[in-house]
């Protein structure tokens, strides 16, 4: 199978309404799971803002249920009747959730390393994914039945996730950065699929959290006098 | 002598062709009045013989709804229409998510007495007659009319299998699929060297790399033309939205551009059938209106192109 030869429109078989619907009928389904998920994302916001190497954990640990919840409802229920990769991305998906358990588990360091401005940064952008995201879907006239959530929907979910990987120190970052990076390029490229005018979001997420990962602004300068 | 003698095909196509090219000169002149009954014009299978209408339909996107009650009540209403209408091919694949299990939830029960002629495809590197089945079993039907390999996916093995089960009376006709003008050099192989029944590829008002080559030896080779994305994915009736049709509109019997635009398809003598796909009825009574009065002639398909390029 020649799969460069392919567009993204080849690789989408399905209508922007036909998505919409599904996550309508999937948020009906699953209320419970869309509120857990909505309040696990207030704790995380909540554990994220400080600085001490037990918030971070702690919130890796909240978003590993969000994962394996979203792989298996989402992406394997829901979506696997229409994309017959759904099932690939939901093994992706489980995957996340144990590289996420597994960094909880490990103990972490977090030293001074860490500029004030880059903590703020992704912390706004794990608001975005939390409140801005559905938000922006509201604006752009989307009906609030079928608005995707943090903790329960692949998007908003992948975004806060980006965020939480670009403040971990060390190399296990860019393990929990690989997923979510891969979901938010596919997310845009399948919203420009269906002509939705807020399809760059997911990719500038997932070019922001590099960013955060890599800019040497993100680090905090040593002080006078030390090399 | 088996059903598809090598002597018999050529003498079938032969005859086929007869039958076309005598009657094209007569829709041409034939005014409204001459438009067939109850449906579009219909073209003869070349290794059969077989009449099959002109527009058929598709489902890629359209019909992949799932479990959805409301969407498939639409794809109720819009098979309604289809068969109305006079449709005959209903095409879909395995790749195209829960296309066929929609078709088998939402195909009327006497879909075969209405005139369905069932086409599916084969996609997978693996069991093909696993899949077969499988796909058989989603649309609820006893066999299927045309199993065609998909995107030439391991073609050569599934062409194996689809020759056995044609020959066994399992499946009526065989054929292979591209898309998008990809792969044609291998699509001319296997027309070459491959007693197929069908050839299904891309070709429309704007793609129409396969009148080198592609369909003129489909019409050498008395292999029947499916004509996918005549619309390239609603793009070329969304470009002549709004615009009217210029006058020889009234000459072919169509009202409308996307209804040019199907006829400008099934004119080209070498194609049998367009399939395009909608979730619309309005769109479905739309598309079952064309191709019902006289074919544009050469002369005319240039004007229909210059117009629409245009645009």
């Amino acid at each position: 199978m020649d799969w460069l030869g392919y567009s993204p429109a080849d690789l989408v078989p399905f209508s922007r309404e036909t998505w919409l619907r599904l996550v309508a009928d999937y948020n009906a389904k699953h209320l419970p799971a869309v509120l857990t998920g909505l309040g696990s994302g207030v704790l995380v916001l909540w554990l994220v803002a400080g600085a001490a190497a037990w918030r971070l954990r702690l919130a890796e640990a909240l978003l590993v249920p969000s994962w394996l919840w979203i792989a298996w409802a989402f992406l394997h229920q829901a979506l696997g009747p229409l994309l017959w990769a759904a099932d690939w991305l939901a093994l992706g998906f489980a995957l996340q959730g144990l590289l996420l358990l597994l960094s909880a588990l490990i103990p972490l360091r977090v030293g001074d390393e860490r500029w004030r401005g880059s903590v703020l940064a992704a912390w706004c952008l794990m608001a975005s994914a939390v409140v801005l995201l559905p938000a922006a879907q509201l604006l752009w006239a989307q009906a609030p039945a079928a608005l995707s959530w943090f903790g329960s929907a692949p998007t908003p979910t992948a975004v806060a996730t980006l965020a939480l990987a670009a403040l971990i120190p060390g190399p296990r970052a860019w393990l929990l950065l690989s997923v979510p990076l891969f979901w938010c390029m596919l997310a845009s490229a399948a919203q420009g699929v269906f002509g939705d005018p807020l399809w760059p979001l997911p990719a500038i997420a997932a070019v922001l959290a590099v960013l955060l990962r890599l800019m040497p602004w993100a680090k905090r300068p040593a002080p006078a006098g030390r090399p | 002598m088996s059903r598809f003698d090598p002597d018999r095909r050529r003498l079938l196509h032969a005859a086929a062709g007869l039958l076309t090219a005598g009657a094209l000169p007569a829709l041409a002149s034939a005014g409204p009045a001459d438009a067939p009954l109850g449906g579009p014009l219909s073209k003869p299978i070349p290794s059969s013989g077989e009449p099959l209408p002109t527009i058929g339909m598709g489902t890629w996107i359209t019909f992949n709804v799932g479990d959805d009650p409301e969407a498939l009540a639409v794809r109720r209403e819009v098979l309604g229409a289809f068969f109305a209408g006079g449709g005959g091919m209903v095409d879909s694949s395995p790749m195209y998510g829960s296309a066929e299990a929609v078709l088998g939830k939402t195909l009327p029960r006497n879909a075969a007495q209405l005139g369905l002629f069932a086409a599916t495809k084969v996609w997978t590197g693996g069991d093909g007659p696993a899949a077969i089945e499988a796909s058989r079993e989603r649309w609820g039907l006893p066999r299927f009319d045309l199993l065609q390999v998909h995107n030439l996916l391991a073609w050569e093995a599934h062409l194996e299998t689809l020759g056995a089960m044609r020959a066994d009376d399992r499946v009526r006709y065989i054929g292979v699929t591209t898309s998008h003008g990809r792969r044609h050099r291998e699509l001319e192989r296997v027309m070459t060297s491959q007693p197929i029944d069908f050839v299904q590829l891309t070709y429309n008002i704007v793609d129409r790399d396969a009148e080198a080559r592609l369909l003129p030896l489909a019409r050498e080779r008395g292999i029947a033309v499916i004509a996918n994305r005549p619309y390239r994915r609603g793009a070329l009736p969304e470009r002549a939205h709004g615009r009217p049709l210029p006058g020889w509109g009234r000459e072919i019997g169509c009202a409308t551009w996307p209804q040019a635009l199907l006829t400008f398809i099934v004119s080209h003598p070498a194609v049998t059938c367009a399939i395009p796909a909608t979730s619309r009825v309005d769109h479905m009574r739309e598309n079952m209106a064309a191709a019902r009065g006289p074919l544009p002639d050469a002369a005319l398909r240039r004007r229909m192109a210059a117009d629409f390029a245009a645009l």
